[in-house]
């Protein structure tokens, strides 16, 4: 497994953009993370019933070896929180907290997981860029950016009624990507 | 000779008959008991078993030993009813009815379960044989009074939003018509009308806040996507969570 100590990138409301080369460094950074030997890990997930209890917007399918790495990541991500940042990490929603909005809304992404206000507002969004690249970068930032807010806007879904209208703000969200 | 129960004991036996199970802390919930009601509750629950009024059986059978108590076949009798509701509970009804209880009498405000005979004469346009009786009157928020039908989830291995379309179905299969006997079409009419006008909920019972939260907004996601979305309020029980998973025997 990868020691993730801190955030490849953090992007806050109100900084400047990340630039192309920014963000072809980052995607580099990812990718050669993968370069170093790797073994097996046995990894515990939740049944079906689980899944049910919870309410969780996901299946409990056997998942593929890629997306089990990355999840098994991002856990070590949620666990960092709960050590360094336990406020946040009492507020910490996962994507499987959530409805598919992809499926729901053109163009809207389902980012890992959100930090989120008493009011249902995301303070922050936490993604682990496993091997991105810098265009599927560059759209994640868009999307952080204030263009899933436009998004649902551009679906009608603007009412601060809604509950996921209101986890986006027009001026954007700050977000880390691991 | 057998020992008759007093005014206060047959209310007692009527509140389990009404929930088909009791326990001491939601004996004590009704406010049949002033001041210490807890300790009441569970000396006339003990005495109504010794005298054979009450029989107990465990609450979650080969793990932690809790007791619950039923009628005894004697006070069926007593009550005037079949002697089918002095059956201990199969494991689903037993774990339904511990969560409609403990909703209905732990809870604030206290709500009263409405017994098949409460709901024949008061909803006699709307009763049908064959239906399952367990709803009760729910003041919304608002202030408004509504005939609410209690569904507690039991979080099974199927789609959690099942749950939804269950409820759903539940509504299509006593509205539409064409899936209802000539004789009753009547009532189903009466109670689509009840539907409309927004006099009907279901309340979902459910262990955890997170099942809360996302039952919630997988209902706005459907009202926002114009799908259809039947009348639901949830509340989260916590007793429901050992209920379903009990701990193990120490």
């Amino acid at each position: 497994m990868l020691e993730l100590t801190r955030p490849l990138y953090a992007w806050n409301v109100g900084d400047r953009p990340p630039s192309d080369q920014r963000l072809q460094s980052i995607a580099a950074a990812s990718r050669a993370r993968w370069n170093l030997p790797h073994r097996p890990v046995e990894v515990f997930t939740v049944t079906k019933r689980t899944v049910s209890l919870f309410g969780a917007f996901v299946d409990a399918r056997r998942i593929k070896q890629c997306e089990a790495t990355h999840d098994l990541h991002f856990t070590e991500v949620y666990l960092r929180y709960r050590h360094q940042s336990p406020k946040l990490a009492a507020n910490w929603l996962g994507e499987a907290a959530f409805p598919k909005l992809g499926l729901e809304v053109l163009h809207m992404k389902d980012p890992d997981a959100f930090v989120i206000s008493r009011q249902g507002k995301a303070q922050r969004i936490i993604e682990f860029a496993g091997a991105y690249e810098a265009d599927h970068l560059q759209a994640f930032h868009e999307h952080c950016a204030g263009g899933a807010a436009a998004h649902l806007s551009a679906r009608g879904w603007t009412d601060s009624d809604n509950p996921f209208a209101r986890l986006y703000s027009t001026a954007g969200t700050s977000y880390e990507l691991w | 000779m057998v020992k008759q129960p007093s005014e206060e004991d047959r209310v007692v036996l009527e509140h389990v008959f009404r929930y088909r199970l009791t326990l001491p802390q939601i004996l004590a919930g009704t406010g049949i008991f002033s001041g210490e009601g807890d300790h009441q509750a569970q000396e006339t629950l003990e005495r109504l078993g010794c005298d054979g009024w009450l029989s107990s059986a465990e609450l979650y059978p080969g793990h932690r030993p809790e007791q619950y108590y039923h009628l005894s076949e004697r006070a069926a009798k007593f009550l005037g009813q079949d002697a089918i509701v002095a059956q201990p509970l199969k494991h689903d009804s037993r774990v339904e009815c511990f969560a409609i209880a403990t909703f209905c009498c732990c809870g604030k405000p206290f709500r009263e379960l409405m017994t098949k005979e409460e709901f024949k004469s008061t909803f006699a346009k709307l009763w049908y044989p064959g239906q399952p009786i367990r709803h009760y009157l729910d003041k919304g928020d608002d202030g408004t009074v509504r005939l609410a039908f209690l569904k507690v989830d039991t979080a099974g291995t199927g789609r959690w939003d099942r749950l939804i379309d269950s409820c759903s179905h539940f509504l299509r299969q006593r509205t539409d018509e064409s899936r209802i006997a000539k004789e009753h079409r009547p009532h189903a009419r009466e109670f689509a009308r009840f539907v409309e006008r927004d006099q009907f909920r279901f309340t979902v019972l459910t262990a955890l806040p997170e099942k809360k939260r996302a039952i919630e907004l997988e209902l706005a996601r459907r009202t926002l996507s114009r799908e259809p979305v039947p009348p639901i309020t949830v509340h989260v029980v916590p007793e429901l969570f050992e209920a379903i998973f009990p701990a193990p025997q120490m």
